[in-house]
């Protein structure tokens, strides 16, 4: 069956380009490899490659947003308080809802979800404001996913309190 | 015949710096060698001596810091990389081997450590039951500083820190927290990381069992939620330091941004303990 296709002029051609193609490409490949200086890649690679990189943690940065920032009550800026429901429930921002960050386990495909759908044009994510903050932490996180414009609210609850308290 | 004399005698003279340099340089091939020349006439060591490491070799009194880069130098240059990267790996070295800012601060667990507890030299390693590569460092790491070249020069520390994108890093890192409360917490990260492919939640009870923890025990004692509470504070503590990855190393508590590759650990370890001493 092979024999009688090669008998096709058409298929001949088009198997005899692409042999030429591929003996004309490892020729240039070859030559250009032998005039690099230090003597060329080696065409056999006799040691076993490094592979092993470290495992890189919540590799996102995010931008911290002042407490007194305007944008923090802009309809369109999605207001996340990462602390404990018990703390939420306690005090928490008015436009604020509840995404609890655990420092062990990933945030949930749901939240992430969530998150995306809101439309918002920006989500400011305020912790505990300890070091580390959680609500740094959950920002990292949520930027990770591929969600745009997340910012951390710098001092977390505290400050946002506080600044509420003031006024 | 008086010419030639001359000529050989120059040529030897010459080529004397090379030949008195450390065996791995004296092995290499000479365009190796030329590029190997050329970074010693162009590098400083960070600490010992104020010359070149060309001129810091020739010196009537050696310093071992120049003789150690120097071979560090050579085992680049010999794994082919070029001069950039050379220079830039050493200002990695000296950036982990000087202090630049304030150490790093742990709250160490003895039953995660191993090795001389007067030791010179304290790592700290930052690590994750689910990372391939502390799989592979960890264990090189213990036979070192339990058998090896380093047996009394450095005490080894754990700490446990999961990577969330790892599946089974928490159960891994509460497996190793309850092995350590048990007392077998290196037969049981040695049994872990050797099964590293076969890793299996329920599997950790049978390497409990392997490595002579009662199973039920283990299996009871790693379900507490206080354990998770030791974890979670230790990967704070990991966050606080910087860590941004694993494993990550500390040296005498600064932050170890070298390669990790065993044999050169073992060569920055060595340097910290004589000097150390």
């Amino acid at each position: 069956m092979p024999m009688k296709l090669l008998e096709n002029p058409t298929v001949k051609a088009t198997v005899r380009d692409a042999v030429l193609i591929v003996v004309g490409c490892a020729a240039f490949g070859l030559a250009f490899n032998g005039l690099r200086p230090s003597g060329g890649i080696p065409v056999v690679q006799r040691e076993e490659y490094d592979l092993l990189v470290p495992c890189p943690d919540i590799s996102a940065e995010v931008d911290p947003l002042e407490p007194t920032d305007p944008r923090l009550g802009a309809e369109r800026t999605l207001v996340i308080d990462a602390r404990e429901a018990e703390a939420f429930a306690a005090w928490h921002h008015a436009s604020a809802r509840n995404a609890v960050y655990d420092f062990l386990d990933p945030l949930p495909e749901e939240t992430v979800r969530e998150i995306a759908r809101s439309g918002a044009a920006m989500v400011a994510v305020y912790g505990d404001g300890a070091d580390p903050d959680t609500g740094r932490e959950l920002a990292k996180e949520i930027a990770s996913k591929g969600i745009r414009n997340v910012y951390f609210v710098r001092g977390g609850a505290p400050a946002l309190r506080e600044r509420s308290t003031a006024r | 015949m008086r010419p030639f004399a001359l000529a050989l005698t120059f040529a030897l003279l010459a080529a004397l710096p090379a030949a008195a340099q450390t065996p791995r340089c004296d092995a290499l091939a000479e365009p190796q060698r030329a590029l190997a020349q050329e970074l010693f006439k162009a590098v400083h060591p960070y600490d010992c001596c104020d010359e070149t490491l060309d001129a810091c070799l020739k010196a009537e009194e050696r310093c071992r810091l120049a003789e150690r880069l120097a071979d560090d130098v050579c085992r680049m240059v010999k794994a082919g990389k070029d001069r950039s990267f050379v220079e830039r790996a050493l200002d990695k070295r000296a950036q982990s081997m000087i202090d630049l800012g304030a150490r790093a601060s742990f709250a160490l667990d003895d039953a995660m450590s191993t090795g001389a507890p007067d030791a010179p030299v304290q790592l700290v390693v930052y690590a994750c039951a689910r990372c391939p590569f502390c799989s592979v460092l960890l264990p090189q790491l213990y036979r070192e500083v339990t058998e090896g070249s380093l047996k009394g020069k450095v005490r080894l520390y754990f700490r446990p820190y999961p990577i969330k994108s790892h599946p089974g890093s928490t159960e891994g890192a509460l497996g190793l927290i309850t092995a350590a409360r048990l007392g077998k917490f290196w037969p049981f990260l040695l049994e872990l990381y050797g099964n590293f492919d076969q890793f299996d939640c329920q599997k950790m009870v049978g390497w409990a069992k392997a490595v002579g923890m009662d199973p039920e025990a283990f299996d009871k004692a790693r379900q507490e939620p206080a354990l998770r509470e030791v974890l979670v504070e230790s990967k704070k503590e990991g966050l606080r330091n910087k860590v941004a990855a694993t494993p990550t190393l500390y040296v005498n508590g600064r932050l170890y941004s070298y390669e990790l590759d065993i044999e050169v650990l073992k060569d920055v370890l060595a340097e910290e303990s004589e000097k150390q001493k």
